[in-house]
């Protein structure tokens, strides 16, 4: 636990910074929701198809879905990932950057126990910031009175991300134990991560098959199939699931092995 | 009893370089100096030891321990300052060494308090905030804190002002005086002069020499000064003569090997006064570093 502490402190400034901006994202967009979806789906239903369908929307989803699937999922599942892609880079590669990795394994801790910390708090702090995320967002949507009934399948979109979140970090996590370079690393993962959102928007507006979407990880849990169906795809869910348990795996034993030079 | 024994430790990178068939010893209780220029392999032997690098072969014990398979228990009883010390610089010293003292599962806090008092270091102050001499000081109590039987040393003073260098060194002294062992890399040859017991040298990642101070300082060459009573021998013929230079009655030069066949020349003379010094520990590691002379 004080290893977990410790790295848990250490992110404690960060993650408030990446929650203070992601508050006012969530809440500048739950704030033009009702405007947005006020006129039913006129707004969306107006414009190309080619948009629509880069939006995730479905033909039939009431306003407020599409604009939730439309609109804040993606912008809150993008803050998501970059976070979870900064927390892995911190958790080993900038420790080695920094050298504080020389003080930490002088001590007498195995490998093992230092990556599963590290990996505690990716889980951890992804899932606080993606709760407090759609815990904010849902908040005030039901504030403004633009959800009335349940919730569940609003909630399910927080899990949905949150799973995407974590399995980018661990993916992140395992390749980042060849990078020593903390600033080579985020310019490397940022970068990847941005060419893959973009793919992905193009793929989107082309209708490309969805096995073709799959090579980028902003296909998962698709909020638009979340909101329609009331529940989370049961082979994403399972994809995300394995992702994260071979990298974190696979992780420990490259960690392991890893030669920590001067 | 030794506290560090390695037998042809071999750990070399791609580059080529690191060490290679290493064997070293270093007694319970005494302060080993390591030596080397700058990428001779000093610090790739000594993370070696501490299970940050894996061996490509040989065998290394720490304290008894199996430092290649059982790190973790090797870093228990081992107190590391490395050669350019980083703390969590978002936490103050005192965080930084409280959290190395509770994983390590030491309650006992009054070595710590001692060893700041003594090293005169304000540690409620962040460590981002600290001078590099400062932040060396906290680095230096953080392997020390726990009372370890086996302190390594990666050049600890640098970053230290005179005063604590000497007070450092004192620590040391002190430290090996409760029978404590200390391994620890310096340049400085003065320092390791006053306090090791016995050094090893490494060069190209191998050890050219291991043995004490004054026997390495002997086994090297003299100094001679000699003044003659009416005619000078000429010694330059004397295998491992060099550096003569002769004024009026006297003679100095510089004499690699056995004194004898000198004695006997001379004695052919009238010898008036004679001098035959060691030379100061820098010329004995130059001649290291620089091959002149070989090594055991």
């Amino acid at each position: 636990m004080t290893l977990f502490w410790q790295h848990f402190r250490a992110q404690l400034t960060g993650l408030l910074i990446w929650l203070a901006s992601g508050i006012v994202l969530a809440l500048a967009l739950t704030r033009t929701a009702r405007a947005a979806a006020g006129g039913g789906m006129g707004l969306f239903q107006s414009l190309p198809v080619s948009i629509q369908r880069l939006m995730g929307l479905r033909p039939g989803m009431s306003a407020l879905d599409g604009y939730v699937a439309g609109k804040i999922a993606p912008s809150v599942v993008l803050l998501l990932v970059l976070y979870a892609v900064v927390l892995a880079l911190s958790a080993i590669t900038r420790e080695v950057d920094r050298r504080t990795i020389d003080f930490l394994l002088s001590l007498p801790v195995g490998r093992r126990q230092v990556l599963l910390s590290r990996g505690a708090v990716l889980f951890v702090n992804t899932g606080l910031m993606a709760a407090i995320l759609w815990g904010v967002s849902i908040w005030d949507l039901q504030n403004q009175g633009l959800i009335t009934g349940a919730t569940g399948r609003y909630w399910l979109l927080f899990l949905g991300q949150w799973l995407l979140a974590l399995a980018v970090g661990s993916l992140t996590l395992l390749f980042s134990l060849w990078i020593d370079d903390y600033s080579l690393g985020i310019k490397l993962f940022l970068g990847l991560l941005s060419a893959l959102y973009f793919i992905e928007m193009v793929l989107k507006v082309v209708g490309a098959d969805r096995w073709v979407r799959l090579l980028s990880p902003f296909s998962y849990a698709d909020p638009a199939t979340i909101l329609a169906e009331g529940r989370l795809p049961a082979g994403d869910a399972v994809v995300l699931v394995a992702v994260i348990a071979l990298a974190l795996a696979a992780s420990l034993t490259a960690f392991d092995r890893k030669q920590i030079t001067a | 009893m030794l506290a560090i024994q390695v037998e042809g430790l071999t750990r070399l990178y791609r580059n080529g370089r690191g060490i290679r068939q290493v064997d070293l010893a270093a007694a319970q209780g005494s302060v080993y100096g390591f030596l080397g220029p700058n990428g001779a392999g000093k610090t790739t032997l000594i993370r070696t030891l501490l299970g940050f690098l894996k061996p490509q072969a040989g065998q290394a014990t720490v304290l008894g321990v199996d430092a290649i398979h059982r790190s973790r228990e090797v870093r228990q009883q081992v107190g590391y300052l490395p050669s350019d010390p980083a703390l969590y610089d978002f936490l103050s010293g005192r965080d930084n060494l409280e959290f190395a003292l509770r994983m390590r599962g030491t309650s006992d806090r009054t070595r710590l308090k001692a060893l700041a008092d003594r090293l005169d270091v304000d540690l409620g102050r962040r460590v981002k905030a600290l001078s590099r001499g400062n932040k060396q000081k906290v680095a230096i109590i953080a392997a020390l804190a726990h009372d370890p039987d086996l302190v390594i040393l990666d050049e600890p003073t640098s970053g230290l002002d005179p005063l604590m260098q000497e007070a450092f060194l004192d620590l040391i002294r002190e430290e090996r005086e409760r029978g404590k062992t200390i391994f620890m890399s310096s340049h400085i040859m003065s320092e390791v002069e006053a306090v090791c017991d016995r050094v090893g040298v490494i060069k190209d990642g191998q050890m050219v020499a291991q043995d004490s101070v004054m026997n390495l300082k002997k086994q090297r060459v003299k100094y001679i000064r000699a003044e003659f009573a009416g005619v000078v021998p000429d010694l330059r013929s004397l295998p491992g003569v060099t550096d003569w230079q002769a004024a009026g009655s006297q003679v100095r030069f510089t004499l690699a090997g056995s004194l004898d066949p000198m004695l006997t020349e001379m004695a052919k003379g009238q010898v008036v006064d004679l001098t035959v010094a060691d030379p100061p520990l820098e010329e004995v590691f130059r001649q290291f570093y620089e091959g002149a002379g070989g090594g055991r």
